[in-house]
């Protein structure tokens, strides 16, 4: 599941995956302004065929929280 | 030692000037006393004086110049001179303004002081006394003395994750610490054996803060052991359960108001006394930073909490002219055993929106609990500061 989240992020904010890590946040990535939040949403949505909450979507804050939420999800 | 107590009967401070036509001119664009006899040369040539004679009061000015800048210097208020002018002082005369302390008066800490002035020729020229009070500058109560003094603190709830850590960080501090627990003895004896290898000394004591006569043993039993206790540190906790409004029964709320409140005011009332005799004393409350962000289920907690920070202000403004003040510590979401059973997501989401992105360590507490408990935060009471990464600002 983390290698498929890595990648997704890799994709969407033109990264190397093993650059992401746990600290991966607005506050590291400079590319991750709203826009890429949300193609990051429906590339995340995509990636493991679910949709997230309106709540979800707020939280997924960090890459830690986006694997929290869709582990719980999966 | 102030100022007062440094100064003796006969200690003698001097200054010599030489009176310029300048200084005469000075005096009168000040004063307007422009009286013929000190300017009009030939006005003074038809008098007695033949000459003109410098204002009495320009020479005696300089007496205020010894007690303002040399005895006692800084901080004096004169506020008597008496003043007799035994001879004229013209322009070109060298004059010395003599003061010596005659009298000391405790009373009013103020001195006494022959105040004389001589010409160049040693004839006395004006004599008098003054009486100069001293003032002091208020100085924060930081004094050697109380740095001196025996530091003992006593740590409530100091088995938990905020206390141990107030209890190591104060034991650095210099403090003598009384680990208090309710349940668990093995953690406080542990904490407390290892606050005795950090070379001060340590007891655990147990007391149920509810219980008035629980709490008079244990204070009874510190001071006996270690001596007057100046810092409490009140990180009391019960458990925490959520309770939704639909389930939350009176019994619940009261019992957080007991533990919260009542084991406040039973510290308070047997600490209090110990610190009123140090005239000094550290009232430390934890509390939370659910009173001012309030969070779901959990009414009783924030009732208690909020009921927690109204006496910890109402104390500070009754015990402060004692010299005790009370202030409180408010965390945000701090990784100890009580967060432990909080989902990962809740940590992480908390960690996420506080602006330095991580929730708080019980150091980070205790770092806080460190100020309000030294002499570097005396002039602070009633205050709560707040331990969130900013996640609350007020």
């Amino acid at each position: 599941m983390e290698e498929r989240i890595k990648k997704v992020l890799s994709a969407v904010f033109e990264i190397p995956a093993d650059s992401v890590n746990d600290q991966s946040s607005p506050d590291t990535i400079q590319q991750w302004d709203s826009i890429k939040h949300m193609q990051m949403v429906i590339a995340l949505e995509e990636e493991f065929g679910f949709q997230f909450t309106d709540e979800e979507i707020i939280e997924l804050l960090n890459y830690s929280l986006i694997r929290e939420i869709i582990s719980s999800k999966i | 030692m102030n100022k007062y107590d440094s100064i003796a009967v006969g200690e003698k401070a001097e200054l010599t000037h030489v009176i310029t036509q300048s200084d005469v001119k000075h005096f009168v664009d000040l004063t307007g006393d422009d009286n013929k006899l000190h300017v009009d040369r030939e006005f003074a040539s038809k008098t007695s004086f033949k000459k003109p004679v410098a204002h009495g009061m320009l020479g005696a000015s300089f007496i205020s110049t010894v007690i303002g800048t040399k005895l006692p210097g800084d901080g004096a208020l004169w506020y008597s001179q008496n003043l007799e002018f035994l001879l004229p002082v013209r322009v070109g005369d060298t004059i010395t303004v003599r003061a010596e302390v005659i009298k000391k008066i405790d009373r009013m800490q103020a001195i006494e002081l022959s105040t004389d002035i001589y010409n160049q020729n040693k004839q006395k020229v004006v004599t008098g006394t003054a009486r100069v009070k001293i003032v002091d500058q208020v100085e924060p109560q930081k004094t050697e003395e109380r740095k001196n003094k025996k530091r003992i603190a006593v740590v409530i709830g100091g088995s938990g994750g905020i206390g141990q850590a107030a209890c190591l960080r104060l034991a650095r501090d210099g403090f003598d610490i009384a680990v208090h627990y309710l349940g668990n003895k093995e953690k406080a004896d542990e904490l407390a054996g290892k606050i005795t290898t950090m070379g001060r000394r340590a007891i655990s004591v147990r007391a149920d803060i509810t219980d008035y006569e629980d709490v008079k043993s244990m204070v009874d039993l510190i001071c006996r052991k270690l001596g007057p206790v100046t810092v409490l540190v009140n990180s009391s906790l019960s458990g925490l359960p959520n309770i939704k409004f639909s389930d939350l029964d009176w019994e619940s709320i009261q019992h957080q108001i007991d533990v919260n409140v009542k084991g406040l005011h039973n510290l308070a009332k047997c600490i209090v006394p110990v610190m009123e005799k140090e005239k000094y004393g550290k009232v430390i409350n934890l509390t939370t930073q659910d009173i001012d962000e309030p969070k779901t289920e959990l009414i009783h907690y924030i009732a208690a909490k909020s009921a927690l920070q109204g006496y910890s202000r109402a104390l500070a403004v009754e015990l402060g002219p004692k010299g005790i003040r009370v202030n409180l510590v408010s965390p945000g979401m701090t990784e100890t055993g009580l967060v432990a059973n909080f989902p990962e997501k809740v940590r992480l989401l908390t960690a996420a929106r506080a602006p330095l992105r991580r929730i708080a360590q019980p150091e980070d507490v205790a770092n806080a609990v460190s100020f309000l408990a030294s002499e570097d935060s005396d002039y602070l009471t009633g205050e709560t500061i707040r331990v969130n990464g900013g996640q609350v600002m007020k």
